[in-house]
């Protein structure tokens, strides 16, 4: 029998697995806050994107985690990691807000007509601002599940696995996806380049 | 006889290079048995990881909503104010100035009405 009381080590969370700090968080805050650590710079880029306003950013940041933390009882990691669940979160609240907005910001055509970003030498690599506020205004006017599928591979550097678990896809069809995005976003921008109205650059995207 | 890489495939894999080696360079190898329609997106890519290179949010705001969701304590007012103020539209602001300037007109003109109502008032005549 043992005379001395012994206090229970306390766990590293940080050395936890996804899986296994999901579990804890159900009963203990302190395991939601380290999946709050790791995610939550990933979800905010990724909102910070799709509404192009730091402030908003904040706002869906926040309500994505306030709602994790909220339904983190009912999620059960049947295939689908907790990273996934989390992403799909931020992406409806994401939707929900540009319902809302009831607007999407347009930008003319026009104002953008370069032909650059279509080259290949040096010279013609994307040098300034205005031509990557382009490229993203052309990536705005993408379909929404291509756009997601955008900012998943480039802000938040997943796999085509990964993205797969997020957007109910096989990685395959991501893969497909994927190629299929980047040869239309390059249409609609050698179209922009060429002087094709925004109807026509719209009618090659689908 | 040299197998080609498809096309999706070498996509994936330029981008893949170009996010998480060492850019330029791991990207041209990725797409060294690729087609040679390959290289015609590498400009592109280039640009889309430009443009979306990751944010920072504010240390505040990670620090707050943290403290937020572990105490329950919801955020500051001046900190929700920071969010919603930004948001509204120039015109609603112009409305609010309008009727703003509006009430504190008809509160000056009240009290001028009430400073000359009582000027004009007929003074009790005194008893004799």
């Amino acid at each position: 029998m043992s005379i001395f009381k012994r206090t229970p080590k306390p766990v590293d969370l940080t050395t936890l697995s996804d899986a296994e700090l999901v579990e804890m968080a159900r009963t203990e805050k302190g395991a939601f806050g380290e999946l709050y650590e790791r995610y939550v710079k990933r979800i905010y880029n990724y909102v910070y994107f799709r509404t192009g306003s730091p402030h908003d950013a904040e706002d869906l940041t926040a309500r994505v985690f306030t709602r994790a933390m909220a339904h983190i009882g009912q999620y059960t990691d049947r295939g689908l990691p907790f990273q996934a669940w989390l992403y799909r979160i931020a992406h409806n609240l994401t939707a929900n807000w540009h319902r809302d907005q009831g607007r999407r910001k347009v930008i003319p055509l026009e104002d953008y007509i370069t032909g650059e970003l279509m080259g290949d030498s040096p010279d013609h690599l994307v040098e300034d601002e205005e031509e990557l506020e382009m490229l993203r205004a052309a990536v705005r006017r993408l379909p929404e599940d291509r756009q997601q599928l955008l900012l998943l591979k480039f802000v938040d550097g997943l796999s085509n696995t990964e993205i797969g678990h997020i957007m109910d896809k096989t990685e395959g069809a991501i893969k497909s996806l994927y190629h299929r995005t980047l040869t239309a976003l390059r249409d609609e921008l050698q179209g922009i380049a060429s002087g094709d109205s925004d109807d026509d650059a719209r009618r090659k995207q689908r | 006889m040299r197998v080609q890489t498809p096309l999706p495939d070498a996509l994936t894999a330029m981008t893949d290079s170009l996010i998480h080696g060492q850019g330029e360079a791991d990207m041209r190898r990725a797409a060294h048995n690729a087609p040679a329609e390959a290289m015609t997106y590498a400009p592109m890519l280039r640009g889309m990881a430009r443009a979306y290179t990751p944010v920072e949010p504010s240390a505040d705001f990670m620090r707050d909503l943290k403290a937020e969701l572990m105490t329950g304590k919801k955020r500051p007012v001046h900190v929700k104010a920071a969010i919603v103020l930004p948001r509204i539209h120039p015109t609603g602001w112009a409305f609010a100035g309008g009727f703003a300037t509006l009430g504190v007109a008809l509160l000056v003109l009240r009290w001028i009405g009430g400073v000359f109502a009582a000027r004009n008032q007929p003074r009790p005549v005194a008893n004799r």
